[in-house]
């Protein structure tokens, strides 16, 4: 049992163009083994761009990335903490290489890091590609000719081969049909508990956050508005987003109007021009932050359900 | 009913015959598979395979199996074509089609190779400076390439005519051959490098090379077994256009004085001394202008499916 | 005596020699909403174009079944004959607005053509604005005067919208409206849509791969499998006591409604290539619940109760309720 965090964000943020609106701004967070983590948000609030600089996919243009406490700028390509964390992406169509097969994929990473020769690495290849599904026949096909679930599948026997201790799913299943989803849903479940796996799963979609997950963060914006257990969360949200989250789920009874405050310069709280409850506060001073004893906050002024145990004001 | 695998994991697939692939079973299989995959080639293709194998066939076994020599002047001039001599005389009495026959190999030789050469260096190098890490390479790439193109290709031909000077052949190659090619390589390769490019950019951003990145692989692996096959299927596709483009301007430089020197024979070259009989004897023309004319179609056809085909196994 | 507006009755269509839809059958009445439930390869955006008229346009043809619209069987109408019906009788949302609306054109300008085609007839808006303000736009003005790509999805999603209703049709046909939007939004969007048809009275064929959402906005649903109608009926006799198992499989497969913490049902394999159908129901191959007779030959859609229509041959016995 590891006692640093398997990965950790200090007040990271990133910029893409000088000087547009960070994508993610001083986000400071820490996932420890055996967690599984969501990461809630909608499209834009820079929950894919998280998840990279998590992986060290992406330098952050402030504040630093740590893996096993050292920062992903001095993880070198061979380093083997370099395999440490792997990742799934949504698009299954351009995550795999159109010109190779899948077994070729697969076999490559053990290529690149094992010792044993080339038929060493196809045979392990094979086992991978067999434990999450793929058989033998559809070992040798190349992307095209599989399905979307398929191709997940590999991407997944991929990210694998390294034996990480930490895999972050980008919306694996977002452009996946229902039924496929739940396939891959339960391989990953499978897979976490076979191998000890610790995962950070990305998604718009709660209902998946609340079956594959123990603890969430909901980002709005480029910032974590809220964290907490899965189970409490979703239930008795804090926030306003994400009650509005909630609201927004199919099968959800509850009737939501549509919020526009008129908000002439960016707000304090990014959530204000779209909250029902925000006030003048809210507009020009940062939102406190409200913690409790297990590591779950909110960031609000007004948030809900009482959540007051600690109370620390931002940047005080 | 066939049986669904009893996996928990659920796969997608449902189970069926298991072959190993190296049985005498599986390779007939896979023969049969490539050659209906061949007929699956459509018309024009194959008509064009067919062209072009049959071009090919003449330049090289004519001249090998022929008892007459190129440049004889056995024969009386200026003769209709017949059935010995296929396409008839020139003024000198040589044989037309024996000298077709041998000047394509000059002809397409040259297109084959600046089309490969240029096509294996500029793609490379655009694939290459595109990935790199240092957006510096892309810079001093791609001005160099904007400058290249700048200049009109003939005049890029003639300048290195004057510069290597008409007297010199390298090694095997004949007179004038080296400038040609010289010339070919400096220009052609632009076109591939700006190509590769811009399919790199595509494809940088897809997330298989992030991948790549994150299994830490070598930046030399990704970009020649994650690069290069896809983005070369782009450029190949062009390049089998561009051998017809090559092939004529090869053709042309005669006429400016420049290219293949004689006594090489060479399809421009026989064009450019035939113009004086046209009237009287306009086979001389006519039999190199033909030779041209069917490489092209032959090589287009087969160009525009290897295009549509491609198109299909595009991200 | 209902009021049966559009009614596809066991119609097959092909496309280049492949027959994506061999039988499906639906009802749709004046002022209902229905919902079309579909994963890949069912045969949806076929279906939507059949209802459309469209199909022609795409290659395609119409081999067996019928297709009446009030009453009037239109399966061989003429390209003439569906433009009268289109616009005015029959309005279409397509998936993806951002390819749908004209990019070089303003959006008012786009509805302001719209309405004008429907000039003849006394429609309850006058102008293109006021068309906006019935999608609930904010600041009509400023949106008509702006460009498709100027929008945020939402906001042209609703324009798509106006202009599938700018003719004040009976029917409104949604393909997918939502797919693309984030989920804020996505609710926002199947509200407008809710409201839109409460208060005029005409009925939608709401099209989606997600059964939850559209048993959110939809009375009845309609599900589909491999070309054919596997189950129709009300939203909550479907969703409470589904007669199909395949509707049972996706239900369980469903992280929402399925049990927090519980294994979802994974179907095994993948849906039939429309090339080759399997003989027998479609789904048998998939099915854990398969029976011999499943495969001898397609099962026909039968009554379950008055307004309840299955296919499958087990419907009766449901052993998918208790197997859980």
């Amino acid at each position: 049992m590891v006692d640093c965090a398997l990965v950790a964000s200090e007040g990271v943020e990133k910029r893409f163009r000088r000087s547009s609106r960070p994508a993610i701004s001083d986000v400071s967070l820490e996932v420890f083994h055996g967690a599984a983590v969501g990461i809630v948000g909608e499209s834009g609030s820079g929950k894919s761009t998280l998840a990279r600089m998590l992986a060290g996919a992406i330098e952050p243009t402030a504040g630093s990335v740590l893996v096993a406490g050292r920062p992903w700028a001095q993880v070198s390509r061979r380093d083997p903490l370099r395999k440490s964390v792997q990742m799934i992406f949504q698009d299954p169509y351009s995550s795999l290489n159109p010109s190779m097969t899948g077994l070729e994929t697969v076999a490559e990473v053990f290529h690149v890091w094992g010792e044993g020769n080339r038929n060493d690495g196809r045979d392990s290849a094979r086992r991978l590609l067999e434990e999450v599904g793929i058989s033998e026949r559809v070992q040798s096909r190349r992307p095209l000719e599989l399905s979307g679930g398929q191709r997940q599948r590999v991407a997944i026997a991929r990210s694998l081969a390294c034996e990480p201790s930490l895999l972050i799913a980008d919306e694996p299943t977002s452009s996946l049909d229902v039924s496929v989803q739940a396939n891959i849903l339960n391989l990953l479940r499978e897979l976490r508990e076979a191998r000890g796996l610790s995962l950070i799963l990305v998604s718009h979609d709660l209902s998946v956050v609340r079956h594959m997950t123990d603890e969430v963060l909901v980002i709005y914006s480029g910032k974590v508005v809220e964290r907490g257990a899965t189970s409490t969360i979703l239930d008795v949200p804090h926030h306003p987003y994400t009650q509005l989250l909630l609201n927004s789920v199919p099968g959800s009874k509850v009737e939501i109007g549509q919020v526009r405050n008129r908000i002439a310069m960016e707000p304090a709280c990014p959530f204000a021009s779209r909250c029902p409850r925000a006030t003048e506060e809210c507009v020009h001073i940062q939102p406190p932050r409200y913690s409790d004893p297990s590591g779950g906050y909110v960031e609000c002024h007004h948030p809900l359900n009482s959540p007051t145990i600690a109370v620390e004001q931002h940047g005080a | 009913m066939s049986a669904t695998t009893e996996n928990p994991l659920g796969t997608d697939e449902l189970s069926g015959t298991d072959e190993p692939t190296n049985s005498p079973v599986a390779k007939t299989r896979l023969l049969f598979r490539m050659v209906r995959y061949i007929r699956t080639l459509g018309f024009s293709a194959t008509a064009g395979a067919v062209i072009v194998i049959g071009v090919l066939g003449c330049c090289v076994f004519v001249p090998m199996l022929s008892n007459q020599s190129v440049d004889a002047f056995g024969a009386k001039p200026l003769l209709h074509p017949s059935w010995r001599y296929l396409m008839g005389t020139d003024q000198f009495g040589r044989n037309v089609f024996l000298r077709v026959c041998d000047a394509g190999r000059i002809d397409l030789l040259i297109a084959a190779i600046g089309v490969l050469g240029s096509f294996a260096v500029g793609t490379l190098i655009g694939i290459s400076v595109t990935a790199a890490r240092r957006r510096v390479w892309e810079t001093i790439a791609m001005r160099l390439v904007d400058s290249i193109i700048a200049f009109p290709f003939v005049v890029l031909v003639l300048t290195f005519v004057v510069i290597f000077s008409e007297s010199s052949g390298l090694g095997p190659l004949p007179r004038g051959v080296p400038a040609l090619l010289c010339a070919i390589f400096i220009y052609d390769w632009t076109i591939y490098a700006r190509l590769a490019r811009s399919r790199t950019l595509e494809l940088r951003e897809a997330e298989f090379v992030m991948a790549a990145r994150l299994l830490g692989y070598s930046q030399r692996r990704i970009v020649l077994r994650h690069l290069l096959p896809n983005v070369s299927r782009t450029t190949a596709s062009y390049a089998v256009g561009d051998i017809v483009l090559i092939l004529t301007i090869t053709v042309s430089l005669p006429f400016l004085g420049a290219g293949v020197q004689p006594p090489t024979p060479e399809w421009g070259q026989m064009m450019f001394e035939g113009q004086t009989f046209l009237v009287q004897a306009p086979w001389i023309v006519l039999g190199p202008a033909l030779a041209l004319a069917l490489s092209g179609i032959g090589v287009t056809l087969l160009a525009d499916t290897l295009i549509n085909r491609s198109g299909r196994t595009r991200l | 005596m209902t009021d049966v507006l559009l009614e596809l009755k066991s119609v097959g269509a092909t496309i280049a020699g492949t027959e994506i839809l061999s039988d499906i059958s639906v009802t749709v009445e004046r002022g209902q909403s229905i919902g079309l439930v579909g994963e890949t390869g069912s045969g949806k955006s076929m279906a939507c174009r059949l209802m459309s008229g469209m199909i022609r346009h795409v290659g395609g043809s119409i081999i067996r079944g019928q297709i009446q619209f009030e009453g009037r069987d239109v399966t061989q109408l003429s390209e003439k004959g569906w433009r009268q019906l289109r616009g005015s009788r029959i309005g279409y949302i397509a998936q993806n607005s951002l390819s749908s609306l004209n990019p070089v054109m303003t959006v008012g300008s786009q509805l302001r053509e719209a309405i004008h085609l429907q000039r003849d007839r006394a429609l309850p808006w006058s102008d293109e604005c006021q068309l906006l303000e019935m999608v609930e736009m904010a600041q009509p003005k400023i949106v008509a005067d702006s460009y498709p790509h100027q929008l945020s999805g939402g906001m042209r999603q609703r324009v798509a919208i106006a202009l599938g209703i700018a003719g004040a049709p009976d029917l409104l046909i949604a393909d997918e409206p939502t797919t693309a939007l984030d989920v804020t939004i996505q609710k926002e969007i199947l509200d407008l849509l809710s409201r839109l048809t409460a208060s005029s009275g005409m009925s939608l064929v709401l099209v989606s791969h997600d059964l939850s959402l559209v048993a959110e906005v939809c009375e009845h649903v309609n599900v589909l499998y491999a070309g054919t109608t596997v189950e129709f009926g009300s939203v909550g006799e479907v969703m409470g006591s589904p007669a199909h198992a395949y509707t049972a499989a996706l239900l369980g497969a469903m992280p929402g409604l399925a049990t927090a913490g519980h294994r979802l049902t994974a179907i095994p394999g993948a849906p039939p290539d429309p090339r080759a159908w399997p003989v027998g129901c479609r789904f048998a191959p998939r099915c854990e619940f398969a029976q011999p007779l499943c495969c001898e030959r397609l099962p026909q859609l039968m009554d379950v109760t008055a307004d309840h229509q299955s296919r499958c041959v087990r419907m009766e016995e449901k052993p998918w309720l208790t197997a859980r």
